[in-house]
């Protein structure tokens, strides 16, 4: 007989037998969410009534209602869910048993919200040494800025993502989708297991304090090493680099930048392009030299024909050398359709990509073919839901749905009843005081 | 005291270029990791040369773009298309814990490095590779930048104006905003993997499908309702006022020039018409009805705000545009900095909207926080890092300046794998160390 779902998440993944408390709200979702698709045993605690974010849409079938948060449901997939309100005393002493069974507290509560519960990273050590607690806060626990309000919006203009995406002449861009958020999840989902290591060695445990305004930052590459080679010059030369380029990059250079289209429309929407990564290395320009070939089977490569890439240089060509080749470029980019240049670019390593939207990743041949999707049934709404598989393969783990996103407070019975032992008459007392 | 490191004694076999692999590694070299970065004179890494890099400091080591991505590693020169070279890889692996790469899935075993035949000589290690389509399927021999996989992976169609072209992100996000800590998670489950049954892994983050995580509820909302979300612009579903608003112009240039109107006139055919100022804004959000009190008495509540107008959440959603125009003539008046202060005060979400010498020069709280680190370099003088994005009570991590192409040729070859002096100058003249 096959092991059950539970004993597989436990013998055959990499983080089976782990604990993770899940106090997180949407900022640091994607930590436990990453954690628990390894195998962890994440609890998403939640407060009586359901988490605030089972709010948040889209709604499946658009039915706006607490169990049907299609964003719930995405952040969510593989936890387990209990309801608790650790602001009563009974809430706080439950808490304070569980921290013994936990491997990792994650939160994102204001800074010093915990601490003022008493239940802070210097009372949670004092119970479980080997503890570790991860914060994701939008500014982190320290410094002037800490206990500012934010929202996705707000990180990724304080994170300087903002200033550097959209179109030149409207106003600095957000993502229509939050990220920042996801951004910050990912990172503390690392910083965890960093120090997690460090305990496996030590038996010590310790605070995680993730930013994500320092998460989002991280995104930048290149900004402060621009502005320290650049910064001075440019500001004693009177240059102010345009911000946002649109479907255009600026490539900085000293004297002239240089401005080059990234988002190309083709026949049928839009395809990435860009002749930054065109000459120089072998890669560019076999990659260059490819997409020559293609042109010219369609008789639009022009002048480009026998065109010298190892020479093309971003730090030397002109401005004006670099648009005629795009003008060339371009052109046959408006005869070409998304689907043949994405055939293309894998046959012979053209470094070009359709923009995709999600009916087109859905329905990505790839993706199915290498069995990405996993259908999971959700028997309360009598229906599957396809959700996007594994962020990662791993032979000897593969990743698998140990639970469809939990309802609220469904493993009540499973840790209260069966774990600490509670017995019914407490559990109805608890859940008519709204401790549970 | 020798400063406490969370993953201190890991060593990392450092095959990646580019990107998005470097960031893996360098994520574990802030940690206490070794990471020896492998690189050849016959194939440099291409961000050896990307700008920026200072006029007249023109090196393989003076690139700001590869010593940002490339902190807290030692770096060697082997020569992989010799058969000595790799033979010389082989033992480097076979004292590593880690082995990462980012090539495509050909290039590894191509190399007699394929990830079987390591486990096989090595059955503890745990390696990475990062193929953007994975191995498997029909598509898995496509290669690109995280700039092309972020639109394939829909992340451009999500952001823009409506009705208008994709604008695009601002910055390559699968490559370091997503897939290195995915990536980062997975290493270090499975070295705890390791710790507990002695057995290694091979593990293969496929960047496209790895980018889609962040795109989860969009794909459900697309599996489930059919729908496909568009780009919103500034917009929220649930929040008003919510957007981007320009604020005072910054004559940021005139910093460091103070000229006389009568100069600025007379340099004005080379620098273009008056104003010669930058553009500054602020972001700001209202999700509640406390919120939109704060904010009304913040922008010390004019008779507009009490317009029934923009009484409720849903009136302000109508009214949008109206609303919008009204704050902008407000904050026209004021800088970032005052209008993101006076609404945080009243409690309403604002951030300026920073470049980055904001970010470097004036966010004060970065400043405490201690984000950019400051390193000497051998040929560049000072070189400012992207720090930490966390703070770990115990184990802080820290920057160490990238290194010079082949700086530790000598540590790793005669330290690390314990050749003789002779050996090492032998193999340098045949140029299997180059």
């Amino acid at each position: 007989m096959g092991l059950s779902m539970a004993d597989q998440q436990v013998q055959n993944s990499l983080l089976g037998g782990f604990r993770v408390l899940d106090l997180t709200d949407e900022k640091g979702f994607l930590c436990g969410k990453t954690l628990a698709d390894l195998g962890a045993d994440v609890i998403k605690v939640e407060k009586p009534g359901g988490d605030q974010a089972r709010n948040i849409g889209p709604f499946y079938k658009d039915i706006p209602n607490r169990e049907k948060s299609l964003y719930w449901f995405a952040c969510n997939l593989n936890k387990r869910s209990i309801t608790l309100d650790m602001e009563t005393a009974d809430g706080h002493e439950i808490f304070k048993t569980l921290i013994n069974t936990a491997d990792f507290v994650i939160e994102s509560f204001d800074p010093g919200y915990m601490d003022e519960l008493g239940l802070g990273y210097s009372e949670l050590e004092k119970i479980n040494p080997r503890v570790i607690m991860t914060s994701i806060t939008p500014f982190g626990q320290t410094g002037p800025y800490k206990d500012h309000k934010a929202s996705d919006m707000i990180l990724w203009s304080m994170g300087g993502v903002q200033y550097s995406t959209g179109e030149p002449d409207f106003p600095p861009l957000q993502m229509s989708l939050p990220q920042s958020y996801f951004h910050g999840g990912l990172h503390a989902a690392m910083g965890s297991m960093m120090a997690h290591y460090h305990r496996q060695r030590t038996g010590e445990g310790q605070h995680v304090d993730v930013s994500i305004q320092q998460a989002v930052m991280l995104t930048l590459m290149i900004a402060a090493e621009v502005w320290e080679l650049y910064g001075q010059a440019l500001k004693d030369m009177a240059v102010i680099l345009p911000a946002r380029g649109g479907a255009f990059r600026i490539i900085p250079r000293i004297s002239s930048p240089l401005k080059t289209r990234m988002i190309w429309p083709c026949k049928d929407g839009y395809i990435i392009w860009s002749l930054a990564v065109s000459g120089g290395s072998a890669g560019n320009i076999a990659s260059s030299r490819a997409l020559i070939n293609m042109m010219d089977r369609n008789g639009m490569a022009g002048r480009l024909k026998d065109y010298d890439w190892a020479k093309m240089d971003t730090l030397t060509i002109t401005q004006e050398e670099a648009d005629d080749i795009e003008s060339i470029v371009g052109k046959f980019f408006l005869a070409v359709a998304k689907a043949e240049i994405l055939k293309e670019a894998v046959k012979t390593k053209v470094f070009i990509a359709p923009v995709f939207t999600v009916k087109d990743i859905c329905e990505y041949p790839h993706l199915e073919a290498r069995g990405f999707w996993a259908d999971v049934a959700h028997p309360e709404l009598e229906d599957i839901i396809t959700y996007p598989g594994a962020f990662v393969t791993i032979d000897e783990a593969p990743w698998k749905v140990y639970h469809r996103p939990p309802l609220i407070g469904e493993h009540n019975p499973d840790i209260y009843g069966k774990e600490l032992g509670f017995l019914k008459d407490r559990m109805v007392l608890l859940k008519q005081a709204n401790v549970i | 005291m020798k400063k406490k490191k969370a993953l201190d004694k890991i060593r990392v076999a450092d095959f990646t270029w580019w990107g998005v692999g470097p960031y893996v590694t360098k994520l574990l070299g802030s940690m206490g990791a070794e990471v020896i970065r492998i690189e050849s004179m016959e194939r440099i890494d291409p961000i050896r040369f990307a700008p920026p890099m200072k006029p007249g400091q023109f090196s393989v080591n003076t690139s700001g773009y590869w010593n940002n991505f490339n902190p807290n590693k030692l770096s060697i020169t082997l020569n992989l298309a010799r058969e000595k070279g790799i033979e010389i890889a082989k033992k480097l692996i076979m004292r590593s814990d880690i082995v990462a790469d980012n090539f495509t899935p050909r290039v590894m075993p191509k190399l007699g490095l394929g990830y079987e035949k390591i486990l096989e000589m090595k059955p503890s290690l745990i390696l990475l590779s990062m193929p953007v389509m994975g191995r498997g399927g029909p598509r898995s021999n496509f290669s690109a930048f995280g700039h092309q996989i972020a639109g394939l992976a829909g992340l451009n169609a999500i952001s823009g104006f409506p009705g208008r072209p994709p604008s695009g992100t601002g910055n390559a996000l699968s490559d370091f905003g997503i897939n290195p800590y995915q990536a980062s998670t997975a290493l270090l489950a499975a070295l705890h993997y390791r710790n507990k049954t002695g057995k290694g892994q091979f593990i293969e983050l496929a960047q496209y499908e790895a980018t889609t995580c962040v795109l989860e509820a969009a794909i459900l909302d697309y599996t489930v309702n059919k729908r496909i979300q568009g780009p919103m612009g500034n917009r929220h579903l649930h929040a008003a006022p919510h957007g981007a608003y320009r604020c005072k112009d910054e004559e940021r240039w005139t910093l460091n020039i103070r000229l006389t109107e009568q100069e600025k006139k007379a340099l004005s055919p080379y620098l273009g018409d008056p104003p010669w100022a930058e553009e500054r804004w602020c972001a700001i959000a209202v999700f509640t009805d406390e919120e939109w009190r704060g904010f009304c008495g913040a922008v010390g509540n004019p008779s507009w705000t009490e317009d029934r107008k923009f009484s409720t959440l849903s009136k302000r959603k109508e009214n949008e545009d109206e609303l919008d125009a009204h704050i902008e003539a407000w904050s026209r008046e004021r800088t970032p900095e005052e209008v993101m202060h006076l609404l945080q005060k009243n409690g309403v979400a604002a951030g300026v909207i920073q470049n980055s010498e904001d970010l470097m020069e004036k966010d004060t709280h970065l400043k405490e926080r201690e984000f950019y680190q400051v390193r000497e370099h051998p040929e560049m003088g000072p070189v400012t890092y992207d720090g930490l994005q966390f703070k770990f009570s115990e184990t802080p991590g820290e920057i160490e300046r990238a290194p010079l192409m082949g700086e530790h040729n000598e540590y790793v070859y005669g330290k690390i794998l314990g050749m003789p002096e002779e050996e090492i100058n032998q193999y340098t003249v045949d140029g299997i160390f180059m």
